[in-house]
């Protein structure tokens, strides 16, 4: 069966993570993605990290993950003959995705309005920091950024420490997923009902209106002026809360007051149960934390992270999850069953393991079709085969250094 | 004219805490009718507040997300006035259905039969308990679009695993790489990335499979296993153990290869983040700086030095950063092409002119609580905009509408349903 996708087309203008990370939605689920990178190449190919650290173009982790399934051209669209191929090709797309500076595509005589006059249901999603338009629109911002000022970094950490962002480039990637999901929006839009959309995200914005407690957080100080910080949390417990060590590293705990049999059950100490049964309201009381400290500790220093998690969680329904490393995800026996990551062979950079279906759908769903795109790799099934030009006009092209 | 996309579209919301219901959020911004199927007889933890009915010196003593109602108020129908639920809800209705009694059932079925797109985020063991099962589903209407959210799928040795979003990104390898490189991994506090990384996820794939039932005319079953979307955000982390065999450890606020970090501004708790990219913008940094004679340190006379005697550069950088507001050294940082952003808190955020500018706080009347400035939509288009239409629904505000004039049930049924106690508009009291 054809993937729910397979009869919609984008260009991917978008470099770095972000942009690509939507692009790369679209492909998994069956779109005609054209990666479409200046000559020099998407600066994520110089990220990595790269096989025994070597840096090669075509091997950086980063790029090989968001750009799978995409098909990959060049083309300098800083020189007019450039542009004049991209408003070609713009013809036969349903999606274009930028990340350009406000204005530049305009500037250039490729925005939207443009596009738009020979297609009408064009859909074009802009990615920016701070959006099109505003005091900041100009500025920049990276991962780091878009998570200290849109989102809850004030409240993430110790109180005795600096705020501290996400992993890796895990609010990049968010604001890729944002994108992707407003410009999917859109583009039923510009297919049902032939209206093309200017698609206007910001970076920041996706942080903002973030429910990993950022939205919340923003109306509750509307209701009750109280601003979140690192040292109110998300409301104090008596019952065993955050991260524990354990015999072989740590996990992370949550015991409310309603889960406190679940507790007792798995830690099966008759004193404890004892404690509880004379304290009914015991959960509520902030002497509890030690007694149930001194249960606790040995009980956790007695168990690995797997088992904690085997006996708490999954036999009693107690949160105690492990903190797992990379490698112990690879590895899990969970993703093992689900055959979640899959093997993607590249011609550069071999045969690796890659996250799979971010989700499963029963019909059209996704599939691996092809490893990211080598650079430029398909300029003559695109500009030849498909836009029709003969290889000498690509050899021209070539030589100016448009493609 | 064109018209919202989800317009003339019936979503059937089934969803509790936060993921699901950021999703069914925009859902209702993008033009659908998206009704709240809720059991006034089962409080949903940490989707309306953390208890049903907290009394007034409970709420004082909570703090934080305990206490999040107007004026730390929670007033005879807390549930009614939560911000982690309200900040959600606009455009949304809301109804009460008991689907473990059969009239409930029956309501149940009817309203799947005349609706579009059904989300729930239960636990696996509970949507199925509850007939939320494609089976049972698509018997009644085979174009339904049907999204099971549950964190780990529903197959697999922990698909019954109970926690919150955090307890599944300690699992997917989140919590261990997201620590301080110098602290001990208990100092790591929790996130709920799981949460927003699901919302958009499932909009998308549920825009895609209308996109299908278009052409062929099928609804289906969408099995969102949330982890496993979330670990899509991770790619590189997974490939580096492909390539290299190694397993990320944890790395605070530094970048790979940039200095990067946070530093303490003028003030109590006031922060800005930064990242040198570049020769140029570590020279415009020390011109700012007024020329500091660290400036002239061989230690950090390369970007590749710089990174490599990060930790000794760190208290140096904070001494200048130290001394500036943050809010000003943003706009200077900025004017000279460092990317640089203050931390924000919640008032920040309301006083910062770009966000006024872009409209991003919208203004909303709630009956109990009153008007307030809600964070609004995540795009901008050119030729349509998001609906922003009604307040947040309290429980059951909607039974009248959905029972008689989407479900069709007559008047005296629907009287006879509320004096039998099966629909209402209050949470059962334990």
């Amino acid at each position: 069966m054809a993937q729910v996708l397979s009869d919609v087309r984008v260009l991917d203008l978008t470099d770095s993570i972000a942009g690509p990370f939507a692009g790369k939605l679209f492909a998994d689920f069956g779109a005609d993605v054209i990666k479409v990178e200046p000559p020099q190449g998407d600066p994520a190919r110089r990220y990595g990290p790269f096989p025994g650290d070597r840096p090669h173009p075509e091997a950086s982790a980063l790029f090989l993950h968001l750009n799978r399934n995409k098909r990959g051209i060049t083309l300098n669209l800083a020189e007019p003959a450039g542009r004049e191929l991209f408003l070609q090709l713009a013809k036969s797309v349903d999606i274009v995705l930028e990340s350009f500076a406000p204005g530049q595509m305009d500037a250039w005589g490729i925005g939207f309005e443009k596009l738009r006059m020979a297609k009408p249901s064009i859909v074009v999603g802009s990615l920016t920091p701070y959006g099109q338009y505003g005091p900041y629109a100009t500025y920049r911002a990276n991962d780091i950024c878009y998570y200290a000022i849109g989102g809850p970094m004030n409240a993430t950490g110790a109180a005795d420490l600096t705020p501290i962002k996400k992993t890796l480039n895990m609010v990049e990637a968010q604001a890729g997923n944002t994108f992707a999901s407003q410009v999917m929006a859109a583009f039923m839009v510009g297919r049902y009902q032939g209206e093309g959309q200017h698609v206007d995200v910001a970076a920041v914005e996706s942080q903002l209106g973030s429910v990993d407690r950022r939205i919340i957080f923003l109306l509750t100080y509307q209701f009750n002026g109280e601003t979140s910080s690192r040292s109110a949390g998300l409301g104090v417990s008596t019952l065993p809360m955050g991260i524990y060590p354990c015999a072989d590293g740590y996990v992370q705990i949550m015991t409310t007051p309603a889960w406190a049999g679940r507790m007792l059950a798995t830690l099966q100490d008759e004193s404890l149960n004892a404690y509880f049964k004379e304290h009914p309201m015991a959960a509520m009381d902030p002497s509890t934390a030690e007694v149930v400290q001194e249960v606790l500790y040995p009980w956790l220093l007695s168990h690995t992270k797997q088992e904690c998690f085997e006996e708490a969680d999954l036999k009693n329904g107690w949160p105690v999850f492990p903190l797992s490393t990379i490698e112990d995800v690879m590895n899990d026996p969970h993703f093992e069953a689900r055959q979640y990551f899959l093997e993607i062979e590249h011609p550069v950079a071999g045969k690796l393991r890659y996250p799979g279906a971010p989700w499963r759908m029963a019909e059209g769903g996704f599939e691996v079709r092809r490893a990211a795109p080598l650079l430029g790799e398909h300029n003559e099934e695109i500009y030849c085969e498909e836009l029709g030009l003969s290889s000498e006009e690509l050899a021209r092209l070539r030589a100016l250094g448009i493609v | 004219m064109a018209h919202l996309p989800l317009e003339g579209l019936r979503v059937i919301d089934f969803t509790v805490v936060w993921a699901g219901p950021l999703v069914t959020k925009m859902m209702a911004e993008l033009g659908a009718e998206v009704i709240r199927v809720e059991s006034k007889e089962h409080f949903p933890s940490s989707t309306k507040g953390l208890m049903a009915y907290p009394t007034k010196e409970m709420v004082a003593t909570m703090g934080g997300l305990g206490s999040a109602y107007p004026n730390k108020d929670p007033g005879p129908d807390p549930y009614n006035r939560h911000a982690m639920f309200n900040v959600h809800a606009i455009n949304k209705l809301s109804c009460t259905m008991e689907l473990d009694r059969p009239e409930g059932m029956e309501a149940f079925e009817r309203l799947v039969k005349v609706s579009d797109i059904l989300v729930e985020n239960n636990a696996v063991r509970v949507g199925n308990k509850l007939g939320l099962d494609w089976e049972h589903i698509s018997a009644l209407n085979p174009r339904m679009i049907l999204v099971r959210m549950p964190p780990l799928g529903l197959t697999g040795p922990y698909a019954n695993a109970l926690g919150f979003g955090a307890h599944f990104e300690a699992l997917s390898g989140v919590t261990y790489i997201r620590g301080y490189r110098d602290a001990d991994p208990s100092k790591t506090t929790e996130t709920f990335h799981m949460d927003d990384a699901s919302a958009h996820g499932v909009l998308f794939a549920v825009l895609a499979a209308l996109h299908h039932r278009e052409k062929t005319g099928r609804g289906q079953m969408i099995e969102f296993p949330q982890a496993e979307n979330m670990l899509q955000q991770m790619g590189e982390a997974f490939l580096d153990y492909s390539m290299n065999g190694r397993s990320a450890e944890p790395h605070g606020n530094t970048h790979p290869f940039f200095v990067q970090g946070c530093y303490p501004c003028k003030g109590d708790d006031q922060w800005i983040v930064f990242t040198l990219e570049n020769e140029a913008q570590w020279q415009a940094l020390l011109e700012l700086a007024e020329h500091p004679a660290w400036g002239e340190d061989p230690r950090f006379a390369t970007p590749l030095s710089r990174r490599e005697n990060q930790d000794a550069l760190d208290p140096l950088l904070a001494s200048f950063t130290q001394q500036h507001d943050k809010v000003a050294l943003f706009h200077l940082l900025q004017r000279v092409g460092i990317p640089a952003a203050p931390i924000y808190d919640e008032a920040d955020a309301y006083r910062d002119p770009q966000f006024s500018e872009r409209g991003f706080f919208k203004s909303m009347t709630h009956l109990e609580t009153g008007t307030h400035l809600y964070p609004s939509h995540l795009s901008q288009w050119s030729g349509l905009q998001m609906r922003w239409e009604t307040p947040p629904p309290m429980l059951g505000q909607h039974n009248a509408y959905v029972y008689k004039e989407v479900l069709g049930y007559s008047e005296e049924e629907y009287q006879q349903m509320l004096e039998q106690g099966l629909i209402g508009t209050e949470y059962a009291r334990a």
